[in-house]
């Protein structure tokens, strides 16, 4: 399954708060949605799902209109809430019965899920009781409990335990296995690059980058090469000596121990710098090219804009 | 494809069903009316049980009257008119004033009267309570006890005079349409329950749009089924609540009332009787109104995202029930129910459940206008639901300071012109 959302706008009143969105997810795979606050995935995700139309643009799903009767979407909002003042038990049946789960499905899925997050003990509990990542567990089971085709996650990690977040990617991971389309919008960047291969960048409601992680990683100048050794002044000093024509700078790094981060002035002469250090007979752990994180790529993306 | 609606709506309306059956609130208060209605029906036996009782009791345990003679010659025709007057007392003649004071300052007795002259008499009690009609009656005994005797002196028997003074005219009094003095406190009664009832239950619904919204269960309801899935499946799942406490209420009362009507004197029957057309009448307004008063109040609740700040916006609301209400029970006091007030509000949608059945309980209303009534009502619902369901689209997800309601209605209608 393919779903596309292709060059949606939405303006709320005065303001623009999409211009033009285009993004595509597939089966089996999860697609990061990374913006600042106020960058349009909260409207991108509601208009996915319906909750208002867009201004213009279509929804397709393997190239035809959405059909929200057949498609079922999980959704976990960023915003996180259900009744505080009834039974677990209760509402997550509701939630499976508004998915279009039958009373019997809808009962029966709550338990397995109950059961899955290891909670079978508060199924009876008021869910006010209940601390706030366990909240948190209990509403993601009301978002995918009626096994969703779609299934988008807005920050859902924040506010779990290490042991929760375990327990959540192995559930992200078989919501993907099973071939569900995943969104997954979050600012944990490691999360995103654990499971997402695409990524959609937004910001002040256009899309600024979007495509495979590696790829867009690659598209990097491939100019700072990093060395590991203990060795590192001897390095320093065969570089300014012997290289210094070709680099435009070079140091020891400041946030990772024995590590010498050279920055070339041309990527192509890499090679060159590699021979000369290999050759001079210096205990080196390795080197490499450094690879942007998609932290980096994101601040340059989404910086001084909105 | 239509299914998975349905069930949305049916999933809905079976939730907020249950919820407000379960609602302790709710519960205490179906209880409490019921142990009320209970109560009040089964005290007039009780009371009537106790009061039949202790007058088995002894003659001397009955308290004492004394009476000083110094009008008359005789003391007979004074005792037995007082004996006449004050059954449940034993009358006792005392020689004079001060024997009296001090027996009634003792104890002995609960009060004495010193008939000085004909037309003069002194009444010696401890207390003199605001509502103590002993005087009332003394007056009647002096003045009867006076005629008789003036009568006798002039040749009529006193037997004969008796059947003179206590001539008086007999009625009957015919009521071709609806005997409203009958009818006024059953009214009373169904339209304070009315009142109430709208109120609660528009409460009701109005708290729970605004708990979905601030607890932001809203965020995820939204995704899974339709604005007007939720507002009608929650309006109409509190309104089947509302009828089946009606039914609870109804029920006891329709086992307890005749237990009642059975055990208090007939010219009280009436007054407590409920005509079974008032009650089907009260219970269709009832639904009338549920209906209409539920959708505005859900509509007004979207816009609020705090249970703080929903008071401000019902008020406007609130104001119509109580000028509704008012309007009714002014409109009962003076008996004239068709006055062109009266008229006027039981054809306006938010008066006219209130103010229609007042006039149709304690007046003549010809069925042509009861139908225009119930139609104008109906229509209304169907429009106010319209109308709420747009409101309620735009109005759940909007997060803050709520709007006025005319900002409101601009959005509203913006957003239908662009969609």
């Amino acid at each position: 399954m393919q779903l596309t959302v292709n060059n949606i706008t939405k303006s709320f009143g005065e303001k623009e708060v999409l211009r033009g969105i285009s993004l595509n997810a597939y089966s089996g795979k999860a697609l990061g949605l990374l913006g600042r606050n106020g960058a349009g995935k909260t409207t991108t995700i509601r208009i996915i799902m319906g909750v208002f139309p867009a201004d213009s643009g279509e929804i397709l799903v393997d190239g035809k209109p959405i059909d929200r009767n057949e498609l079922t979407i999980g959704y976990l909002p960023e915003e996180r809430g259900m009744y505080p003042k009834k039974k677990i038990i209760d509402q997550l049946v509701y939630f499976g019965r508004l998915h279009g789960l039958s009373k019997n499905d809808a009962i029966s899925s709550s338990k397995q899920w109950l059961e899955r997050l290891s909670m079978e003990e508060y199924a009876n509990k008021k869910l006010e009781t209940l601390s706030k990542g366990n909240q948190q567990k209990i509403q993601l089971a009301a978002a995918v409990m009626c096994k969703p085709s779609v299934v988008i996650l807005d920050e859902p990690f924040s506010g779990l335990d290490p042991v929760n977040a375990m327990l959540l990617k192995d559930i992200i991971n078989e919501l993907i296995d099973e071939g569900a389309v995943v969104f997954l919008s979050s600012h944990q960047m490691n999360y995103i690059e654990e499971f997402c291969e695409d990524i959609a960048i937004l910001n002040g409601g256009s899309i600024v980058l979007s495509g495979t992680i590696n790829d867009i990683k690659r598209s990097y100048r491939r100019d700072i090469i990093v060395i590991d050794t203990l060795d590192y002044k001897n390095v320093l000093k065969l570089i300014f000596e012997k290289f210094s024509n070709e680099i435009v700078s070079a140091e020891v790094d400041k946030e990772v121990d024995n590590r010498v981060k050279v920055k070339l002035k041309e990527p192509s002469s890499k090679q060159a710098l590699y021979n000369l250090i290999s050759s001079s007979g210096i205990d080196i752990d390795g080197m490499a090219v450094m690879q942007p994180t998609l932290n980096d790529i994101f601040v340059e993306y989404t910086e001084d804009k909105i | 494809m239509k299914t998975k609606k349905k069930s949305a709506f049916n999933a809905v309306l079976g939730f907020e069903y249950t919820s407000v059956i379960k609602n302790k609130a709710f519960i205490i208060s179906t209880i409490l009316i019921v142990a009320v209605l209970f109560i009040a029906s089964f005290l007039p036996v009780l009371i009537m049980g106790l009061a039949s009782s202790s007058s088995d009791g002894d003659e001397t345990e009955k308290p004492k009257i004394a009476i000083v003679n110094e009008a008359y010659e005789k003391d007979d025709i004074i005792v037995k008119a007082m004996k006449d007057e004050f059954k449940d007392y034993n009358i006792e003649t005392v020689k004079n004033e001060d024997d009296a004071q001090k027996g009634v300052k003792d104890g002995k007795y609960s009060f004495s009267i010193i008939f000085n002259k004909p037309l003069e008499y002194k009444y010696i009690t401890l207390t003199q309570s605001i509502n103590d009609t002993t005087t009332d009656i003394i007056d009647a005994v002096v003045t009867s006890v006076y005629r008789t005797t003036e009568l006798e002196k002039k040749g009529i028997s006193a037997e004969e005079s008796k059947n003179i003074l206590s001539a008086s005219a007999k009625k009957s009094i015919v009521t071709l349409g609806t005997d409203q003095t009958a009818a006024y406190i059953s009214t009373y009664i169904l339209v304070m329950a009315l009142y109430m009832a709208i109120l609660a239950y528009g409460q009701l619904v109005a708290n729970s749009v605004v708990t979905e919204k601030s607890s932001r269960a809203m965020e995820m309801l939204i995704t899974c089924a339709s604005p007007s899935d939720l507002m009608f499946g929650k309006v109409i799942g509190a309104g089947l609540a509302g009828f089946t406490q009606i039914a609870v209420i109804f029920g006891v009362g329709a086992v307890s009332l005749p237990v009642m009507l059975n055990s208090i004197p007939n010219d009280l029957k009436s007054v407590f009787s409920f005509p079974i057309e008032s009650v089907i009448f009260a219970i269709l307004f009832f639904i009338l109104a549920f209906f209409i008063y539920a959708f505005v109040f859900a509509a007004i609740a979207s816009l609020v995202s705090r249970i703080e700040d929903l008071s401000n916006l019902m008020s406007p609301i609130m104001f119509i029930i109580i000028f509704a209400f008012i309007v009714v029970i002014i409109g009962m006091n003076s008996g004239d129910l068709s006055s062109p007030l009266m008229i006027a509000t039981s054809y306006i949608p938010f008066t006219a459940p209130i103010s229609m059945f007042a006039r149709i309980a304690m007046s003549n209303v010809a069925a042509w206008e009861i139908i225009l009534s119930i139609a104008i009502q109906v229509v209304s619902i169907f429009i106010l639901g319209k109308f709420a369901a747009a409101i309620y689209r735009v109005g759940v997800l909007l997060y803050g300071k709520p709007p006025k309601l005319g900002e409101a209605l601009k959005m509203v209608f913006s957003k239908k012109a662009r969609s």
